[in-house]
């Protein structure tokens, strides 16, 4: 359909048209990304070159030597596991228990809208509040300083739960009725037919889980007292202190510590538009 | 897909057993050090100074078996300070935090600290006398001490000799008073209209605070019932920044982007940013005391290192073990040469090392030389502080940035003040 | 009361066996959302009538805090600065995602690339980007001004950024904001656009209708349910702003970028006073559950389902 439409532009003889396109996104594209291609350049500055006036923009000298220092400065491979494990169960938890919510909310029963209503009322709590009270219902289980703090929290979130149903109800009803028919019990119409029918939407909700426990910095601060169960964000704070911020080696630490969840984008990326395409837009 | 769901499974449940175990050997580890006794230091510093701080912490548990020291990285004062509160809250404290002055009034007040007095008369090995003059009284309340001064810092001038040199001025003449610094400026920003002659610190107060002091007011009244912030002296050290921004001669700002830029003629910066500074700016760094006015006087910042009350007494006597350490003459003396940081032990200010420190770079004994007229800060009294100090910078902000009237900020933020503190009497 | 009353044994069966597969599908994600929010926001409520520094025990004080908030001219003004952000996010994401949108709908070359880069900005974290954003916002050495200045641009208060109180600091806060968001919405409506069935543009043609006029009858009425979940979902973030603002200016200069999130921040963990924190948090919940009905409610009104 896209290509259609491209073509028939293509006869109205717009060829300039779609240079503007072109350009502009291109435009768009390069001021987006500023930030990053200057934080990749930072990262292979000298330290003298960072303030440079006016700014360099492709480093002088290329310090590859930041990274590895940066990479010694701090415990990273511990932290790497770490932020991976606290990272994967959340994703899986929250596209398992997620769909299963989700489904929950397809079927009518009563209280269904009060309840889910609930559960859209967890987006609307910012979670700064509550960080204290967590900490406190942390320690009465027996959790800070344990896997289980730092994922059983997020293991399963409002927005899973909203972005699957959303995807749910565009599967028309039939095919449950069908399925039922045919003697499937609700869990095997779930797993057999509803889940591989929404493979998308589940990369959606994961990616969404993934990078924002990749991304977490306060709730993985406040709730370990050990380094060993410390997170790569949580490591980026050893470059800032009152004796001022390590520009290089921060600018380093920040691209690998940003390269997974990118490369993870990438490995999903095609799935996951069409995940936001088929949850997104039937109400 | 059946066979996926399979898959499915069975990676969560790997990565559940996977937890579990990786959890059982963390919890081994933590075991397997030889002293009786573990307690937990929790530090809020990073770069350079948490090196030191990790060695140190290590260089200590190989030098005996009685106690082992499990240091953590609580983030910046704010962050550990945060952690702290949560632990209080839930009632698992560590034994030693380190923390900054600025947070610790109400931890002090609740009795949550313990007093270092019965320690410091019972250990034959440490006087209070073994401390660098007026470090201690950070710490001090009602007559009893509740920390030990660890990272101690005053802040000093730093100024670009290249700059200098270009504006016709003596690199080794710094400016000594704050009429001397006007001057100097209009000298050094004459070169460019991207050049200035001073950096105006801006949002960590410590060093607004002490500007007040020099040009002869005092921030808050000695039994902090109120802010002297309408008191002439006051008005007069914003006045005179406000004047320097206005006429272009000064930037205001905080952090360190503009200090390396090698625009700026003159800035005041904490002591602890030395190493940092001489290796990140590309002009000849100088540094000197503070100007001042009216009177010399230099605010003391950095932190301490509490014990927490809640702790057993086997672990508070390792804790002030761990303590001395921190502040012996080796200590220190490894803590300042690695960071700038200044030492609180009078043996290492004393010793040949610090000699031919000074003898290797004279940089690094202007903050030593601020000693004698440097004084704690008024927060260390004051409940409300990080409050009070928000409205005072506000007030700084709004009169500088927004070019409004001194005298009539500061009168409003007293007020507001005020108000605050009246909250806590 | 008369269909429950006739049910057959085989029916309640099912029923029973329906409930019990909503109760074990429902079972794992209500005790997390009850544990770790309800439970905490509850405990929150709690706190809003008390006073509490944490280190002290607490003190009940009725309604002293909510008091003490609605006569606080910091607690309008953050009020004040959050509206803003609101007024100014919500719409210049919704638009810039859906000319983003627009333009990866047309683009068939590199296709894969141009998605990532526009959806950069959403995979890193904030504090990483705010920090990089607070250094391109330095008036003296960053590299906007650096830009400008080679345009041509004079110096104002505005290039002052994030040291302007009169503005310039809450349009860089805003910047940051909406490029952190805008790949996302853009991505979001790339989807919409795609299934918006190609016949109603080609029976368009076929009518004679020119670009604008497909625009304004097709595309935007077919994106509207897009459009409303993009918008609710940008205004639940933009209530509750704070990472940008907490790391590029903390609030400041002068308050002037002090949103409601951070108001409840500092009060929290740098005054000590999470009584009154925990009543501006309550206040921001009965707010943004306010302006959700609203929307709610204007959904029918607004939106075209296909």
């Amino acid at each position: 359909m896209l290509k259609l439409e491209n073509r028939s532009i293509l006869r109205k003889k717009n060829s300039l048209g779609i240079m503007f396109i072109y350009l502009s996104l291109l435009v768009l594209v390069v001021i987006i990304n500023y930030p990053f291609f200057w934080m990749l350049s930072t990262s292979l500055k000298a330290r003298s070159e960072v303030f440079k006036i006016p700014p360099t923009l492709i480093p002088r000298n290329w310090v590859w030597s930041n990274y590895s220092e940066a990479w010694a400065l701090a415990d990273w491979s511990t932290y790497f596991v770490n932020t991976a494990i606290v990272a994967v169960i959340p994703t899986v938890g929250q596209m398992f228990f997620g769909a299963l919510a989700a489904y929950a909310f397809t079927r009518p029963f009563k209280g269904s809208k009060v309840l889910f209503l609930m559960f859209l009322g967890t987006m609307m709590i910012p979670s700064q509040a509550t960080l204290v009270p967590n900490y406190v219902i942390l320690k009465n289980l027996k959790w800070i300083n344990t896997y289980a703090g730092l994922t059983v929290p997020f293991i399963s979130s409002a927005f899973a739960v909203f972005m699957l149903r959303q995807f749910f109800l565009s599967v028309p009803r039939d095919y449950e009725d069908a399925a039922t028919i045919d003697g499937c019990g609700p869990f095997h119409f779930l797993f057999r037919i509803l889940l591989p029918l929404s493979r998308s939407a589940l990369v959606t909700v994961g990616l969404f889980a993934f990078m924002d426990r990749w991304n977490d910095f306060i709730w993985a601060l406040i709730m370990t007292t050990k380094d060993s169960m410390r997170t790569v964000q949580v490591g980026m704070a050893v470059f800032q202190s009152e004796s001022g911020t390590e520009w290089t080696y921060m600018m380093a630490a920040a691209t690998f510590v940003s390269l997974p969840v990118i490369i993870l984008f990438l490995f999903v990326q095609r799935q996951f538009i069409e995940g936001v395409m088929m949850s997104g837009v039937k109400g | 897909m059946k066979r996926r769901i399979v898959a499915l499974m069975l990676c969560v449940a790997l990565l559940a057993t996977g937890t579990i175990m990786a959890q059982g050997e963390k919890e081994a580890a933590a075991k397997k050090p030889a002293g009786p006794i573990t307690i937990d230091f929790w530090y809020s510093i990073g770069g350079n100074p948490q090196k030191a701080t990790k060695a140190l912490v290590e260089k200590f548990n190989n030098s005996q078996n009685e106690v082992y020291v499990e240091a953590m990285y609580g983030g910046s004062y704010e962050d550990t300070t945060k952690k702290l509160l949560a632990s209080v809250v839930a009632g698992e404290t560590p034994v030693v935090a380190h923390m900054a002055m600025a947070y610790t009034a109400q931890f002090v007040l609740d009795g949550y600290f313990e007093s270092l007095n019965k320690y410091f008369a019972a250990d034959k090995e440490v006087t209070e006398d073994s401390f660098v003059e007026g470090l201690l009284e950070l710490n001090r309340w009602k007559g009893e001490l509740y920390g030990m001064p660890f990272n101690c810092s005053n802040p000093i001038m730093f100024y670009n000799k290249d700059l200098f040199r270009a504006a016709g001025l003596d690199p080794n003449k710094p400016p000594t008073t704050w009429d001397e610094l006007y001057e100097y400026s209009k000298k050094i920003s004459a070169l460019g209209s991207d050049i200035y002659g001073f950096n105006i610190e801006r949002g960590s107060g410590w060093i607004s605070q002490g500007y007040t002091w020099q040009f002869g007011g005092e921030w808050i009244a000695p039994d902090n019932s109120t802010v002297l912030w309408t008191d002439p002296a006051a008005v007069e050290a914003l006045s005179f920044m406000q004047k320097m921004y206005n006429e272009g001669l000064a930037v205001y700002q905080g952090g360190n982007t503009m200090d390396f830029s090698g625009k700026v003629g003159m800035m005041i910066r904490s002591t602890a940013t030395l190493t940092d500074t001489i290796q990140s700016a590309n002009y000849e760094v100088g540094v000197a005391p503070i100007p001042y006015k009216v009177r010399k006087q230099v605010p003391i910042g950095g932190g301490s290192l509490y014990v927490f009350e809640s702790a057993t007494q086997a672990e508070k006597d390792a804790a002030w073990k761990f303590l001395k350490f921190m502040g012996n003459k080796e200590s220190q003396m490894y803590w300042a040469e690695m960071t700038g940081y200044q030492a609180s032990s009078v043996a290492a200010l004393e010793s040949a090392e610090m000699q031919a420190l000074w003898e290797k770079d004279a940089r690094f004994k202007t903050t030593y030389d601020q000693v004698p007229y440097a004084v704690v800060e008024d927060q260390t009294r004051l409940i409300p502080f990080n409050e009070v100090r928000s409205i005072f910078n506000d007030a700084w902000d709004s009169t500088i940035l927004k070019n409004e009237s001194a005298a009539k900020n500061l009168a409003d933020a007293q007020v507001k003040a005020n108000k605050v503190i009246d909250q806590y009497k | 009361m008369n269909v429950k009353m006739k049910m057959s044994p085989q029916m309640r069966k099912r029923k029973i066996k329906d409930s019990l597969v909503v109760g074990v599908c429902l079972a794992p994600s209500a005790t997390i959302i009850l544990v770790f929010t309800y439970m905490a926001f509850i405990f929150c409520v709690f706190l809003s009538f008390n006073k509490w520094n944490m280190l002290s025990p607490m003190k009940w004080v009725g309604f002293a805090n909510y008091r003490e908030a609605f006569t606080s001219p910091d607690f309008w003004n953050s009020l004040k600065v959050t509206f803003i952000y609101v007024i100014v996010a919500v719409p210049s994401c919704v638009f810039l995602g859906m000319l983003i949108g627009l333009l990866l709908n047309w683009v068939t070359f590199a296709r894969g690339t141009f998605r990532l880069l526009v959806f950069l900005p959403v995979i890193t974290s904030m504090v990483i980007a705010a920090i990089i954003w607070k250094w391109l916002f330095d008036p003296n050495v960053g590299f906007i001004n650096y830009i400008l200045f080679s345009m041509g641009v004079q110096a104002s208060h505005w290039t002052q950024w994030l040291k302007d109180p009169s503005g310039g600091a809450l349009v860089a806060v805003l910047v940051v904001g909406i490029w952190k968001r805008v790949g996302y919405n853009g991505v979001l409506f790339l989807a919409g656009l795609k299934n918006i069935s190609p016949t109603f543009y080609e029976a368009a043609t076929i009518d004679g209708a020119n670009r604008l006029q497909k625009f304004t009858k097709i595309t935007l009425p077919l994106l509207s349910p897009t459009t409303f979940i993009i918008t609710v979902l940008q205004f639940f973030s933009a209530f509750k702003v704070i990472e940008s603002v907490l790391v590029m200016t903390k609030g400041g200069p002068a308050k002037s970028t002090e949103v409601l999130v951070l108001h409840l921040y500092e009060n929290a963990f740098s005054y000590l006073k999470m009584g009154y924190a925990s009543t501006v948090s309550v206040v921001l919940f009965f707010l943004i559950m306010f302006f959700t009905i609203i929307q709610l409610a204007l959904e029918k009104r607004i939106v075209h389902y296909q």
